[in-house]
């Protein structure tokens, strides 16, 4: 069990960080960067509250319908009279010896027979959140098709560097500004008029 | 003439990229190269201060969330008991998903460095009322401006990544994983420890308003990134305060917020069939395809969810599988707790606290292990494609065999 936990997690949490570098990587001006990797993190986000608001709603409604279902035939069976099956089931819920004393007409066989009918309707739902889960996952195996390969991209150039102080400004004037490297080489000209200092 | 000449030149370029989509073989954007930069540069006070800066950043952002979900009832039973509770933990999920596109474009355009302070400072503001709330309104109230300010500290993939060269982008984020430790992984122990001291839960609000007013601190005397003349020279601030996307900023965030609430309130407060909930999913949905229309059309450098970055396909893919791999953590997070109360309970709690670790313990070995090697294993595809399958016959013999 221990093991099956941790080789779905283990797998889940590698592929997650390189996938949250390698989408700081492959974007393409990195003049871009906090608008890509913001974004990157949105879709994340938005993605697991889905994905957990699913889990959520398989679990209930798993519950809602196994319980009824699988439950009250075999306390029935087991002689508990029909009328004390709701009890039963709210007793099944808590599990404490008092819990179980409230219900009229119960017996140590009722219990047991009753607390493994109500484990399998928990363990068939557990399924079908896992049966969601395998979806997910190949869902996961078919996007991983189209993830980057950035082993040439793994260099040593920085996106920003940090100054000391304002006066740094008037050294960086020597190189061309970023703004003219890096967000105009794209589709868009500058937005104010460039007067002739700007564009020389 | 020129200006003509130049425009084509510009507009090849950009097909140029376009039809790179599927491989990206060209990143352009960077200032520097690490050859430039001598080894003091990394070890300059600036640099350590804004490392710390965003590693402790992290670990309160983190904290923020993961201290307060174990004593949730606890603070209920102090100031309610009221059924909006639940809202302490849901406005989380509405303010990353408004608040993320806003600080990266804006800090893009704008310069980052008073967003990261503005950011940490509103954590602590919100710290400071909750530590002093007297009703649940207030809790929820200060828990949406934690969720603002945090939301700029998760935000160290680029925040970070940027200043470092591209090759040790993994080991950065593997190292800031490492500060998380004490607010991720031990955020149960931790938490609970704080409900025994005589402040109870409101310690760990004074703990969070002290750790983010000292990260504040930091930002404060030690980030200096590219600023706005640095990124737009003599371009006056007006200008891009008055052509900023603020039609599409509207009609995402109205189309987000109402989506998510929807959701959130979706077999919870209002079951999945009633009318708020459709109404909201519906109406919430169909603004988000308008913001999408809205984009195509009114593409500009200072678009809130700019086309062109969505044309780029591994990028998209990757952002994905991020949020997919998320899936096959919460399929346990869910199932796993039930599983340990109901099947495995043998009156054993270390074996029991063992099992209902182990996910987020898996999910942590496998962060640090991938990007440790992550530079020195080629073929990152191969890589995720690999770990997801692995992942779902796992998630698969689980299914066969729940117990």
């Amino acid at each position: 069990m221990l093991a099956l936990i941790f080789l779905t997690n283990a797998p889940a949490g590698w592929l997650d960080l390189i996938s949250i570098v390698d989408a700081s990587i492959v974007v393409k001006n990195q003049q871009d960067l906090g608008t890509a990797g913001s974004i990157s993190c949105s879709i994340r986000s938005a993605i697991t509250s889905i994905v957990s608001v699913v889990y959520a709603t398989v679990l209930t409604n798993g519950l809602k319908t196994k319980i009824p279902e699988m439950v009250p035939p075999v306390l029935v069976k087991a002689g508990l009279p029909i009328s004390s099956i709701p009890a039963m089931i709210n007793a099944l819920g808590i599990r404490t010896p008092e819990a179980y004393s409230s219900v009229p007409g119960i017996s140590p066989e009722i219990i047991d027979l009753g607390l493994v009918a109500y484990k399998e309707a928990y363990v068939s739902s557990f399924r079908l959140v896992y049966l969601v889960g395998i979806a997910f996952g190949a869902l996961g195996l078919l996007t991983a098709f189209f993830t980057p390969n950035t082993d040439h991209l793994l260099n040593a150039k920085v996106a920003a560097t940090l100054h000391n102080d304002k006066t740094r400004i008037d050294e960086e004037k020597t190189e061309p500004r970023v703004s003219e490297r890096g967000l105009e080489t794209g589709k868009f000209g500058s937005p104010s008029s460039p007067g002739p200092e700007v564009s020389g | 003439m020129e200006d003509q000449k130049q425009h084509s030149h510009k507009a090849a370029e950009y097909e140029h990229q376009v039809e790179a989509e599927d491989s990206v073989t060209e990143v352009t954007g960077f200032v520097t190269d690490a050859d430039q930069l001598t080894w003091k540069y990394f070890v300059s006070k600036n640099f350590i201060g804004t490392y710390m800066a965003q590693a402790l950043g992290f670990s309160s952002a983190i904290a923020a969330f993961a201290y307060i979900a174990p004593v949730l009832s606890n603070i209920n039973e102090d100031l309610g008991p009221s059924p909006s509770y639940v809202w302490i933990s849901y406005v989380y999920n509405t303010c990353f998903a408004v608040a993320y596109p806003l600080i990266g474009v804006l800090s893009d355009l704008f310069g980052r460095r008073y967003f990261m302070i503005g950011g940490c400072l509103l954590s602590a503001i919100g710290a400071v009322t909750c530590s002093r709330a007297q009703n649940i309104p207030t809790v929820i109230g200060g828990n949406v401006l934690m969720g603002i300010g945090s939301t700029t500290q998760y935000c160290y993939s680029f925040v970070l990544g940027e200043l470092v060269p591209v090759r040790y982008r993994f080991i950065t984020s593997v190292s800031l994983n490492l500060w998380s430790i004490p607010s991720g992984i031990f955020a149960p122990v931790i938490a609970r420890s704080f409900l025994l001291t005589a402040a109870s839960w409101r310690g760990i609000y004074y703990y969070l308003a002290a750790l983010n007013a000292l990260v504040t601190i930091l930002w404060v005397l030690f980030y200096f990134p590219p600023n706005f003349q640095q990124k737009h020279g003599s371009d006056r601030k007006m200008y891009w305060i008055k052509h900023f996307d603020y039609g599409g900023s509207f009609l995402f965030i109205s189309g987000i917020v109402v989506f998510l609430f929807g959701l959130s309130a979706g077999g919870s407060v209002y079951p999945w069939k009633s009318a708020p909930v459709i109404l909201m999913i519906v109406l919430g949905f169909m603004t988000l395809i308008a913001t999408g229309i809205w984009e195509v059309l009114t593409e500009s450098k200072e678009s809130i969810l700019p086309p062109r970055i969505f044309r780029n396909v591994p990028w998209l893919a990757a952002s994905v599988v991020q949020g997919l791999s998320g899936g096959t953590y919460y399929a346990g997070a869910i199932v796993i707790p039930l599983q340990v109360s109901l099947l495995y309970n043998n009156g054993n709690n270390t074996y029991m606290g063992i099992i209902t670790a182990m996910p987020a313990w898996g999910q942590f070995a496998g962060a640090v292990l991938g990007g440790c090697l992550a530079t020195r294993i080629p073929n990152h595809r191969l890589q995720n494609i690999v770990c997801f399958m692995i992942c779902t016959i796992a998630v698969g013999c689980k299914w066969e065999t729940p117990c």
